[in-house]
């Protein structure tokens, strides 16, 4: 009798501790979406009605200060970046990968351990070297450039993800490549890679959201005149009055390509070959 | 070989490795908005340490980090495991739906999770909070000048819990349910099973993740960039936002540079105590074809 | 065509000698198996044939020439993997022409080829399917015919039979057997069961723990094996074996244990008088060797098997066993005592100590 009593107790407790917890962000979130379609809102909180008006940027420019830019063009400068940064990861992760998985060399364990440490080095610790060197080789101020150095930031990672596909594909097949007359070039090339396809989807994914989420690189290394989404919120967040609906709208809208790059990716990649026979 | 290692270890060479020498020697520059070079010694240094010259922020500036760190670290682990603990011992679908809930900070973009915090909490009737207080006839609070370093505090720790809770989770889902069964049958309380089954077995978790968010909360300032920006007069502002408000805000490079050294001198002396403590598993494997 | 000349090979992982000091002639078009246990370096010979390990020691020639250092791409020979390894993301047609398409065969040639082998293995009309809807013996044709269409010097096949069921395996052995015959190809051929190496191979090469225990004729090694491992490790059911003295008694070598005691032919005996260092000897005998209802050796009846072809009777004598294959309608109780003869000329018998044959 007690003991039940007390399980139902303890079941109770942990459904009011979560739901406690949760409580605030769960309103943050509703309140984000209301806010974002909201029209005239009542107490502040709850939307009188609802319409498209704080959508209103996709259609008319954007201005803050004495500044102005569309969110297409915003929208394109993230797609840029965010693009060169994955493709980036992907080729540099895909061949280093395979090198780490299949072939011995000296320096090997040194090079997988280390990927671990940088892993761990937060690269905005390093901002303002980059940014000299960035301005050295002439890329500051540049989105390939500043792409680029965001995609060393997913590098170590995405190597140990990219050998980890790799080291999935049995011995045999890579045997057998190379008595059909690849060269390990070839053997990357023309057998691997079809095999790697969910990794490479993988990795590109990876490397797509963290550029397209980012916001510190983007902020300090490109000049206020290029907007990407992340700066052109924060600018937005920083100005004197600040229209909460339009900027949930504009978030909302900045939040959507992720999402449709990965339903679009899954589809299109994440068929998986079954190899026939014992692995080996 | 080469062409396949190549790429990846120029990358790293150009941004990881000349970075970190490049921070170390502009450090002893005076690099300001010209960026030109002029060795100076040991003077930013100097001016850090309080040794002749002193930064006035310098004591400000330690004191918001060590309360910072000391403050999102437990509320992480903590947080982490009673979340997921709670969350793994109710109903699945229910379970799932809390899980998720506290996801959320890791897949929405930096800005979008500041920008949540910031209208939250903004000190007017605009904000999401006070509008909610406005509506039971509570007045305004102002937030961000009376609480901003718990708040930057729980930002930042509701991101930790998020990964710390996932991977606290999966652990859990791996003990065998016999271990728990075990243990009801012996009678033991839902706490008791809590204390001696489920965090002996996700020892290792815990570890890895109290030393990821250490390494993550001392380096961390992006989010208290955007939810405070520092303030209300340096109340938030922790030593790599105070680097890179010297740097990028003051343009003054080689002094925000030697701010940076000392990051990066404690994450590397941090890096080789985890590695003493933590031991080298080796988990790779071996070629099998030698041409 | 090719002659392939290990010498003295070797090839150590760390400080494990996965094959030690191997010296092997294979002739021209001969059918080869690399027979033993798992473990006993047999597929590391075969890979470093192929030109995936680099020898430790020692040389690997084709022909005449040294190819230690030669990659596998310009060894010009095919191979069939236990796995198979067929690409699973091509069709079978590209999977067998993909060896042309890497050594840059205008692609006007491929179809012939392609359909040449597909011809001799019966798989023409599987050619537009792909590798996850093929049995495993479909699997298997195509494997083998991705490695034939470039007209290798050299077939290697890594234990081709054992992804195979029962049936199939026994109808495959002989086909593999028949191909390698028309086509003339040197092939060596890994597999750790005796049965396959008997039925298929000119020669067989058995191993064990990375060193050559003998290699010759599916008959040497059954008839005169050289060693107490290849006495085992042969036949089945495998070979009896007893501890047995060596005495001599006017002029004549007797067999001595417990429980009974025979002479040696003259020519067993003057072969061992050569080669044995010790009285103590270990005598073999296969289960077919030995007859039941005649002669002195007293037994009695521990277990009757019948196989259908013949019956299996585990004998006992004192407290060793002993396997004995009798007539098909053999019947006899358990615990009932029986007669037994040897076969004078089929007895095997070892040293104890270095456990090599005293009738080489």
């Amino acid at each position: 009798m007690w003991a039940r009593a007390r399980q139902w107790w303890n079941k109770v407790a942990s459904y009011l501790v979560l739901g406690a917890v949760a409580a605030p962000f769960l309103t943050m979130y509703v309140s984000f979406f209301l806010r974002a379609f909201g029209k005239r809102m009542y107490l502040g909180v709850v939307p009188k009605e609802f319409g498209f008006a704080n959508f209103q940027f996709l259609w008319r420019p954007i201005a803050w200060g004495l500044e102005q830019t569309t969110v297409w063009t915003a929208l394109g400068n993230t797609v840029f970046f965010a693009v060169t940064s994955a493709l980036a990861v992907t080729i540099i992760c895909m061949l280093a990968g395979y090198a780490l998985s299949r072939i011995e060399f000296r320096g090997k364990n040194f090079f997988l351990v280390l990927q671990l440490f940088l892993h761990a080095v937060p690269g905005q610790i390093l901002l303002i070297a980059i940014f000299f060197l960035l301005f050295y080789i002439k890329l500051l101020h540049k989105i390939p450039g500043v792409a680029l150095a965001r995609a060393s930031l997913e590098i170590p990672l995405g190597i140990w993800m990219a050998k980890g596909f790799f080291d999935g594909i049995p011995w045999d097949v890579e045997r057998s490549a190379m008595i059909d007359g690849c060269t390990r070039f070839q053997v990357w090339y023309r057998v691997f890679l079809p095999l790697v396809k969910p990794g490479i989807a993988a990795v590109f994914i990876w490397g797509f959201l963290f550029a397209w989420h980012d916001f510190i690189y983007v902020y300090t290394l490109l000049p206020g005149t290029i907007k990407l989404m992340s700066t052109l919120i924060q600018s937005l967040l920083a100005t004197e009055v600040i229209d909460y609906g339009y900027l949930a709208a504009l978030s909302l809208i900045y939040m959507i390509p992720p999402l449709l790059l990965f339903v679009f990716l899954q589809r299109a990649l994440l068929r998986v070959p079954v190899f026939g026979g014992k692995g080996v | 070989m080469a062409s396949f290692m190549g790429p990846s270890l120029s990358l790293i060479l150009l941004f990881y490795f000349v970075p970190v020498v490049l921070t170390l020697l502009i450090a002893f520059t005076d690099m300001g908005r010209t960026l030109q070079w002029h060795f100076i010694g040991l003077y930013n240094f100097a001016r850090l340490f309080g040794v002749g010259i002193r930064d006035p922020f310098i004591l400000k500036i330690i004191t918001n980090t060590l309360i910072y760190v000391a403050g999102a670290l437990p509320v992480t682990i903590l947080g982490g495991l009673l979340l997921s603990i709670l969350s793994m011992r109710m109903h699945r679908g229910a379970g799932l739906f809390f899980r998720t809930v506290f996801f959320i900070p890791r897949v929405i973009p930096p800005v979008v999770w500041g920008f949540l915090w910031a209208w939250s909490f903004e000190g007017t009737r605009y904000g999401l909070f006070n509008a909610i207080r406005g509506a039971w006839g509570l007045p305004v609070v102002y937030w961000l000048i009376r609480y901003p370093m718990l708040i930057v505090i729980l930002a930042n720790a509701f991101l930790g819990i998020s990964l710390a809770m996932l991977v606290f989770s999966s652990a859990i889902a791996s003990i065998p349910r016999d271990f728990t069964r075990a243990a009801e049958v012996d009678g033991a309380s839902e706490w008791q099973i809590a204390r001696y089954v489920i965090v002996p077995a996700l020892k290792w978790p815990i570890l890895t993740m109290t030393a990821w968010h250490l390494m993550s909360f001392i380096n961390s300032y992006v989010y208290i960039m955007l939810i405070t920006g520092g303030g209300p007069y340096y109340a938030t502002e922790v030593w790599g936002l105070y680097g890179y408000h010297v740097a990028f805000s003051q343009y003054r490079y080689g002094y925000g540079s030697s701010v940076m050294t000392v990051l990066v001198v404690v994450n590397m002396l941090l890096l080789v105590a985890l590695v003493k403590a933590f031991g080298m598993r080796r988990m790779l494997g071996r070629g099998k074809i030698e041409v | 065509m090719m002659r392939i000349s290990l010498h003295n090979l070797s090839k150590y992982f760390g400080d494990v000698k996965a094959v030690d000091e191997l010296t092997l002639q294979i002739q021209e078009g001969e059918f080869v198996a690399l027979l033993g246990p798992s473990g006993c370096g047999k597929t590391t010979t075969l890979l470093t044939i192929a030109g995936f390990y680099r020898p430790t020691k020692g040389e690997v020639r084709f022909s005449d020439r040294v190819v230690n250092d030669l990659p596998p791409r310009e060894r010009n020979i095919g191979m069939v993997f236990q796995s198979y390894a067929l690409y699973p993301h091509m069709r079978v047609f590209d999977n067998i022409t993909f060896p042309l398409k890497i050594k840059k065969v205008p692609k006007k040639h491929w179809g012939t080829k392609a359909t040449e082998v597909a011809k001799l293995l019966e798989i023409a009309d599987l050619m537009d399917r792909v590798p996850g809807q093929l049995s495993g013996g479909q699997q298997q044709r195509v494997a083998l015919a991705r490695s034939l269409v470039k007209e290798p010097d050299l077939l290697l096949l890594d234990e081709p039979l054992s992804n195979l069921d029962a049936k199939l395996r026994i109808t495959m052995r002989a086909e593999l057997k028949r191909l390698q015959k028309d086509l003339g190809i040197t092939t060596i051929f890994v597999t750790h069961d005796q049965v396959e190496a008997m039925t298929m191979a000119d020669r067989i090469a058995l191993l064990e723990g990375g060193r050559l225990q003998q290699v010759g004729s599916p008959e040497e090694l059954y008839d005169l094996p050289a060693t107490l491992f290849v006495a085992g490790f042969i036949g089945t059911p495998p070979m009896n074996f007893v501890e047995v003295s060596l005495e001599e008694v006017e002029g004549r070598l007797f067999v001595i244990t417990e429980h009974f005691r025979f002479p040696l032919l003259n020519g067993i005996a003057q072969k061992v008088h050569r080669m044995a260092t010790s009285r103590e000897v270990v005598l073999g005998i296969r289960p077919e060797d030995i007859k039941i209802g005649q002669g002195k050796i007293e037994a009695e009846v521990y277990v009757v098997e019948p196989l259908g072809r013949d019956t299996l009777v585990t004998l006992r004598i004192g407290a060793v066993g002993f396997k004995v294959l009798a007539p098909p309608r053999f019947r006899v109780a358990i615990g009932e005592r029986v007669q037994l003869a040897f076969s004078m000329e089929r007895i095997q018998l070892f040293d104890k100590t270095t456990e090599r044959s005293l009738l080489l």
